[in-house]
């Protein structure tokens, strides 16, 4: 039997996969793509960026309007992975069920978890007992305890990636599904219910988005953000039919966002974008996906110019 | 798995210019197969567009039994409406569809039906009037439209209007009367109010936003219950099956849920600030 380095693990891993990690750069912690294990920071602190990135491109082709479109070859491992991020996956996974694109993606990608701690664990208290149960991986490191680290695994694949290194000392969990008995749970339908209240108070939604400036840096950092537009690119080139339809991400907090030709916008003020922001999160994706929309990890915080704090929209929420 | 953001090639078999900058475009798919497959539900969209142009959500408006071909009418007001409308017959348009929830079809047949249509409203109004001209379900129930235009020039339809009125009463009205029109002139509110409504009657009605402001209140005040009447809601779309979030209002996505709700419904939805 030997014994579980990660080192170890990532260097396999990159025998086989394009391995994505957190590295520290310029006194960042980024997610990017990594060429040996020594790269991949040991830091358990939440990287700035999440998954996203690399199971949902900011632009990739859907369609080719002159030939079939080739699948893309993927094969890769998303090292270190936290918890936060993992229930932001699942929304994914629900989200895209559908979708060739992400499926294809997301097939191909093996996923190593590891327990680290948003800035404010407190937020959402997301570590419920049992959370590995309620979560997607094929392997999950827990070093947060003193000792050994204790490796679980959530999936065939990730068992037979540790039995070919022959770590043969971990547990196997199996999935529970995303959310106990399929119903949301009593605090976040809570939450839905108080987002609920405020969803019609002008006043409300004024005073929090007042210093926003609608960059949009929250939806690119939040893990569970996916808006997207489709653009065709390419046309017609004397009557042959050619060009390509790409998805590209896009943010709520854009003019363009909802508006229409002929001049309508139906999402005209800053209120109106940082509600619908919330409404997303705390009801449309409660409501229609039975999961919270927001994982509690506060990149949206963290990346804000301006310093709108969930937090304190929350916490103002829950006083109606 | 099917790729849900693949259009199809459809051939431009025949253009009307039916108002000013407004066409009325016939095509077919060109898998034949495609084509006779092809069955929709009054009041349901397409997303039509061109290759390196884009795609928008327009609504059918050929009849449900018509199987040889579609038609859709565009007025050229944005990016790509204004593309389309440069295409001549023969060309090609990717089309992918029908997308949409359509006009409550099981309850209409139940009840009689008032139709409200406000300027380009009609489009997806169209298939409706014309499945009730053309069905026995039709023919048992009262049928009412109303139309409302800015003008003479901007009636589409018109050479419709004769077998319509056929099978029940359409009454038109004009925000500005001009030579030729000898009918009513004023807001589509005042036809009700001139004419006699039929009773137990499910309301149907597309138009823009200040025609649904005036309209509302007076239906409700005319004794039509919320949950009865039906109104078809623009949105910007994209993906047009519920994903990217362009269109959404609460918990809804007009693309998907929609683009036809109760009014019973909308009156949940956050209002706008």
């Amino acid at each position: 039997m030997a014994k579980f380095t990660t080192d170890k693990l990532i260097e396999f891993l990159l025998k086989e996969y394009t391995v994505i990690a957190p590295v520290e750069k310029e006194g960042e912690l980024l997610f990017q793509k990594i060429g040996n294990a020594q790269e991949a920071s040991s830091s358990l602190q939440i990287p700035k960026n999440s998954f996203k990135q690399f199971l949902l491109p900011h632009e990739e082709v859907l369609f080719n309007f002159a030939e079939n479109s080739k699948k893309e070859l993927v094969s890769q491992a998303i090292f270190g992975i936290s918890i936060v991020d993992l229930k932001a996956l699942l929304l994914f996974d629900q989200m895209f069920a559908k979708d060739p694109h992400y499926q294809n993606r997301r097939q191909n990608t093996v996923i190593i978890g590891q327990c680290i701690v948003p800035d404010d664990p407190k937020f959402l208290s997301i570590f419920e007992e049992n959370v590995l149960e309620r979560l997607k991986f094929d392997i999950f490191i827990d070093r947060c305890k003193n000792g050994d680290p204790k490796i679980f695994t959530g999936s065939s694949l990730g068992q037979k990636i540790l039995d070919r290194l022959k770590f043969s000392n971990y547990e196997h969990i199996d999935f529970k599904g995303a959310i106990e008995g399929g119903k949301l749970d009593a605090k976040s339908q809570k939450l839905k219910e108080q987002i609920k209240k405020v969803v019609n108070n002008k006043k409300f939604w004024e005073e929090f988005a007042k210093e926003c400036i609608l960059c949009g840096k929250c939806t690119v950092a939040c893990p569970t953000c996916y808006c997207f537009d489709l653009v065709d690119e390419g046309g017609e080139i004397s009557k042959k039919q050619s060009g390509v339809r790409k998805r590209r991400l896009s943010s709520c907090f854009y003019e363009d966002f909802a508006s229409v030709a002929g001049g309508e916008n139906f999402l005209k003020t800053k209120a109106e974008r940082l509600r619908n922001y919330y409404i997303h999160k705390f009801i449309r994706t409660p409501e229609r996906e039975q999961l919270l929309g927001c994982v509690g990890c506060l990149r949206c915080f963290r990346v804000c110019p301006v310093g709108i704090d969930i937090r304190k929209i929350l916490a103002a929420a829950m006083k109606y | 798995m099917k790729n849900p953001y693949q259009s199809y090639p459809a051939k431009i078999t025949k253009i009307v210019l039916d108002a000013p900058e407004t066409r009325a475009f016939t095509f077919r798919f060109q898998d034949a197969k495609r084509q006779a497959a092809f069955k929709f539900i009054p009041g349901q969209f397409l997303m039509a567009g061109l290759p390196g142009i884009g795609e928008i959500p327009v609504g059918i408006n050929s009849p449900t039994y018509q199987k040889k071909f579609l038609q859709i009418t565009v007025r050229g007001v944005g990016r790509v409406s204004k593309a389309i409308q440069h295409k001549t017959v023969g060309s090609i348009l990717w089309v992918r569809g029908p997308y949409g929830n359509g006009w409550p079809m099981e309850k209409i047949k139940k009840k009689n039906l008032v139709v409200i249509a406000g300027g380009l409203g009609i489009i997806p109004l169209k298939p409706l009037i014309d499945e009730a001209s053309h069905s026995d379900w039709g023919k048992k129930i009262q049928v009412q439209v109303f139309y409302g235009s800015r003008n003479f020039e901007n009636l589409l339809f018109e050479p419709q209007y004769k077998r319509w009125n056929k099978f029940y009463r359409t009454q038109i009205i004009l925000d500005t009367a001009s030579g030729r029109w000898r009918g009513e002139v004023g807001r589509i509110t005042d036809l009700l109010d001139k004419n006699q409504l039929p009773h137990d009657a499910i309301v149907t009605a597309c138009g823009p936003p200040i025609m649904y402001k005036f309209l509302t209140p007076k239906l409700l005040e005319k004794g039509f219950k919320a949950e009865d009447i039906y109104l078809s809601l623009e949105r910007k779309m994209y993906c047009a099956i519920g994903v990217c979030e362009h269109c959404a209002i609460g918990d809804k996505y007009v693309c998907k849920d929609g683009p036809i709700f109760s009014l019973a419904e909308i009156n949940q939805m956050p209002k706008a600030f």
